[in-house]
């Protein structure tokens, strides 16, 4: 396959930044402690707009995460500054009884209706308030992004001011991208951002024919990402050192965490091998098994985060549900190989451009990847390296704030 | 390996993951092959885990035929035009490709010049220096020495009609050098179809030494389909016997069917005898009750006779009779109704076994007093708590006026005596009985002779004896409003704090109450106050007993 054309942008300079005077305000459904994947991209964005002279803003709701009591104001409401960005925060609506109803139903796979459709948007996670606040910023020429499409607040702001808010719609292939929810939200979104290319793709052929030009025309901006300074290298010890693989993310079954876990125990057992699973991150520690060979470090810091990646033979990610991965964005900037999911179009198209990795889709093939990786580590050095070469020069910020700054402009 | 890593990572040569995955899916299909044929036939198959490699199972590794030697790129970007000269066909343009473009050649790119090498159209010496002279070769830089002079030359060649002359010129120039090359690449052509038979019956020899291993699998092979075969053959007996079997199995069948059938035709006649003697039970016992009504109405007819004669004798006659003749006349007339009462109790009052069933819930406390004689029961009825007494071996007596029961008692061989319960208490001594016990009597007393009871009672038990008292229950509102007027004997309900106080009042100061046989089942379900208080006062204990301790 032949790497897609990067479409050219200049990076964000002098000139652009005073071309668009205009404020930003980022829409996101919780914001804060948490670090889900849309929080820390919207907090991204605004951090690197805001250090490019560009003013940009979040609008959150009270809520802690999409996990826990969502319904609850866990923050208090008003302004205040996290991770270096303004962040004004509105009470969240308590629409827990026909989201959980909706909810129940899915579970149990049973079939939904329209209005239960609208149900899961209009009364999951939500904040009135936050819309009616919006309206008056739009209306003084502020540029509304919100995002991601899975939960209800995006739904009302777009849904609500149609064709005045734009939207990074982070798909997923799964039902509810499927619904007709998805469709009027891409006809009254402003501009649509996608995160891959893969993603546009998906976009295009679920919902091209209908909606046209729109989403055909629209970006790929991508997912700026870089690393922070500093790098823990006491972390690891020295006998870890270079040997191992790390798993960095939730622990979840949608993450095929599960299956990670068989196809190791499998790797070590058939080719002998005393090479350790670490994982880092959240999640449900009981899918970990309590062997030797598989270390859950939990949350740590950046740094240490880093410095573990810095250190393995290589990052592993099987979800076959990724709309960007972070992840293994960072382990390429560290110089390090990734093994992906030849299932998930997403992560395998960015293996594919970059050279910067190998991609499985059975545990046999996983086995001899990791094997290949382990006995010739010069090998899994400079396919990192040409990892990283990709990331610098598709996903810098510079980059992706140009795309995002060159649509709005228009 | 190493050496081109270094190089692929120092010149920004793309490593493409595209053939690393291509190699380990070969790799896996190669394995996949060995453990389904080779080595499942040799008998040791690695049951699906990741084996390393097939070589260890001894059996011919294919060997690489390489007729050229390695290239290696420079690093200083500097060659001579003979380092590349020396390969041939295809690796010579991939070659010229990775040294001059430092990349791998392009599909379109490779067959272009491939194809025009094999044609003669162009020599090596055209690729080199078109790609070269070409503007992405001029961008890298490479210099190539000794490749001016013959690009020069080749281009000279070129030229119309001169080119020709030019050609002859330099042919006949170089011939002994034309010569010399000539016998060079005869060797050489020799020297590579040497290695090439070499190969060839290395091979060869590889191939009969494969060939006499399948050999020697084929002679194992048959050797077990022979085995097989016989297996097949003993397998072939066992159905046969089991066949035989199963047909002796379905002939059992069938008789036992015939048996069935046989049986069942009995049953049927039997259940057709039983109809007829149900019937005929049925029939009897319509004749009975017919027989006990007319009876009773005689009985009746009879009762009132002896009542009018007796009636009619003491007008005429009292002055004449002594005393003891009217007292005997007044108790016979006490029992005029007792064949009504006795068929009362049989309608109203429930089944011996149902009432024997209830009355044993005063059985643990008997026990626990380790009380096992001296129990008096008055009004004992039809005997139910005396038999269940006796069962447990616990010795007593019971007094009744009801000579139709007493004389059902005595039927069960109890001992009961027919006299006033008041008078027989006045007989017996002070501290005497363990129990006094009396079910359902106390509701019948008018309230003086109830406190004489009582008193006489207490009276007669030893210190720690029991005084066991059954009576409806009025706290349940069916009871109190109708059910207790069933009995047209009851005088009045007697609540149960009214019996406790009049025992606390005549010398019995521990108590305690049981209520008894709640209807749980007709209970309405939740827990209003409503609710609560309609099941208390509807399905309630209809009954309570009250046991006294004298202490």
């Amino acid at each position: 396959m032949s790497p897609a054309p990067s479409q050219s942008f200049t990076p964000v300079g002098d000139a652009v930044r005073k071309m668009f005077d205009k404020k930003i305000i980022i829409v996101t459904p919780w914001y804060g402690a948490f670090a889900g994947g849309a929080a820390r991209l919207a907090g991204d964005l605004a951090r690197q707009f805001n250090v490019r002279g560009v003013r940009a803003s979040i609008f959150t709701t009270c809520s802690y995460s999409p996990y826990d009591s969502w319904w609850d104001d866990y923050y208090e409401e008003g302004a205040s500054t996290v991770n270096d960005v303004i962040t004004y925060r509105f009470a969240t609506d308590d629409g827990r009884e026909k989201y959980m109803a909706v909810a129940t139903k899915l579970r149990h796979g049973e079939m939904l209706t329209h209005e239960d459709k609208q149900d899961f948007f209009g009364s999951g996670i939500n904040s009135e308030v936050l819309a009616a606040a919006l309206g008056e910023h739009l209306d003084g020429g502020a540029e509304v992004i919100a995002l991601p499409y899975f939960h209800g607040l995006t739904h009302r702001v777009i849904n609500g001011y149609p064709n005045k808010v734009s939207i990074i719609p982070c798909f997923h292939d799964e039902p509810q991208f499927y619904w007709e929810t998805t469709e009027a939200l891409l006809r009254n979104a402003k501009h649509i951002f996608f995160n891959s290319v893969e993603e546009k793709e998906m976009t295009i052929r679920n919902y091209g024919r209908r909606i046209g030009r729109k989403i055909v025309e629209s970006i790929v901006a991508g997912v700026g990402v870089e690393l922070q300074e500093g790098c823990d290298d006491t972390t690891v010890s020295d006998s870890l050192r270079g040997n191992y693989f790390v798993y960095a993310g939730r622990k979840e079954n949608g993450k095929n965490v599960p299956i990670l876990c068989e196809w190791f125990e499998r790797y070590i057992k058939e080719f002998r091998r005393d090479t350790k699973l670490i994982f880092i991150g959240g999640g449900d520690q009981s899918l970990v098994p309590t062997r030797d060979a598989f270390i859950d470090l939990g949350f740590v810091s950046e740094e240490a985060k880093q410095s573990v990646i810095k250190n393995s033979q290589g990052v592993i990610n099987l979800s076959a549900n990724e709309s960007f991965s972070i992840v293994i964005m960072e382990a390429w900037l560290l110089g390090v190989p990734v093994v992906v999911s030849a299932k998930c179009a997403v992560t395998q198209g960015h293996v594919k451009r970059s050279n910067g990795g190998l991609f499985v889709e059975s545990v046999d093939e996983f086995a001899l990847c990791l094997k290949y990786l382990e006995e010739t580590p010069r090998m899994a050095k400079a396919l990192g390296a040409q990892g990283k070469r990709y990331v610098c020069r598709e996903f810098s910020f510079d980059n992706v704030l140009a795309k995002y700054l060159h649509e709005l402009s228009e | 390996m190493n050496t081109e890593i270094d190089k692929a990572l120092t010149n920004h040569i793309e490593i493409d993951t595209d053939r690393i995955m291509e190699d380990i899916r070969r790799t896996i299909a190669q394995r996949n092959i060995d453990n389904m044929s080779l080595s499942n036939i040799l008998g040791h198959g690695t049951n699906g885990a990741l084996a390393t490699h097939s070589s260890s199972r001894g059996l011919i590794e294919p060997e690489q035929l390489i007729l050229q030697p390695t290239f290696q790129p420079s690093d200083s970007g500097q060659y001579h035009v003979n380092d590349l000269l020396k390969y041939h066909d295809g690796n010579f343009v991939r070659n010229a490709y990775l040294a001059i473009l430092r990349r791998a050649p392009d599909s379109a790119g490779y067959a272009h010049h491939l194809e025009h090498l094999r044609s003669g159209r162009a020599n090596k010496i055209d690729i080199l220096s078109s790609l070269c002279f070409s503007a992405e070769g001029k961008s890298k830089g490479i210099k190539i020495k000794g490749l001016k002079v013959p690009a020069t030359i080749q281009r000279l060649r070129r030229l119309p009609l001169v080119g020709y002359f030019i050609s002859l010129v330099i042919g006949l120039l170089r011939l002994p050098a034309s010569i010399r090359h000539h016998a060079r690449f005869e060797a050489y052509s020799l020297a590579q179809q040497q290695q090439i038979a070499d190969h060839i019956n290395r091979t060869h020899s590889q191939l009969i030494a494969y060939l006499q291993q399948l050999h020697t699998m084929s002679i194992e092979q048959r050797q077990r389909t022979e085995q097989m075969a016989q297996g097949q053959q003993l397998l072939s007996d066992e159905h046969k016997l089991l066949n035989d079997k199963y047909r002796s199995m379905a002939k059992e069948q069938e008789k036992t069917d015939a048996s069935n059938a046989l049986l069942r035709a009995e049953i049927e006649r039997l259940k057709q005898q039983a109809d007829a003697l149900r019937q005929t039970i049925e029939e009897q016992d319509k004749q009975t009750s017919q027989n006990l009504q007319q009876t009773r109405a005689e009985l009746v007819l009879q009762e009132r006779r002896v009542s009018v004669l007796l009636e009619e004798a003491r007008k005429r006659l009292s002055e004449d009779f002594a005393p003891q003749y009217l007292e005997v006349m007044a108790s016979e007339d006490r029992h005029l109704l007792d064949g009504l009462y006795a068929s009362f109790e049989d309608q109203f009052r429930g089944s011996r076994e149902e009432i024997k069933e209830r009355l044993k819930v005063y059985l643990p406390i008997i026990a626990r007093e380790s009380i096992t004689s001296d129990v008096l029961d008055v009004g004992c009825g039809r005997g139910e708590w005396w038999e269940v007494l006796r069962e447990q071996g616990v010795e007593g007596r019971g007094v009744d006026t009801n000579r139709i029961t007493i004389e059902r008692c005595r039927n069960y061989g109890l001992d009961v005596v027919e006299t006033d319960a008041l008078d027989y208490l006045r007989g017996v001594p002070d501290d005497s009985l363990r129990a006094v016990t009396s079910f359902h009597v106390i509701e019948h007393l008018p309230f003086e002779t109830l406190v004489k009871f009582l008193d006489e009672s207490i009276r007669t038990l030893k210190r720690g004896g029991l005084i066991i008292l059954e009576t409806p229950n009025p706290e349940n509102f069916m009871v109190g409003s109708c059910n207790f007027y069933t009995d047209p004997t009851h005088r009045n309900p007697i609540p149960s704090v009214t019996l406790q106080f009049l025992l606390k009042a005549r010398g019995i100061n521990r108590t305690e109450i049981i209520k008894l046989r709640p209807w749980e089942a007709a209970r309405l379900k939740g827990e209003s106050e409503v609710i609560t208080r309609f099941n208390e006062y509807f399905y309630g204990p209809p009954d309570y007993g009250i046991i006294g301790w004298k202490i």
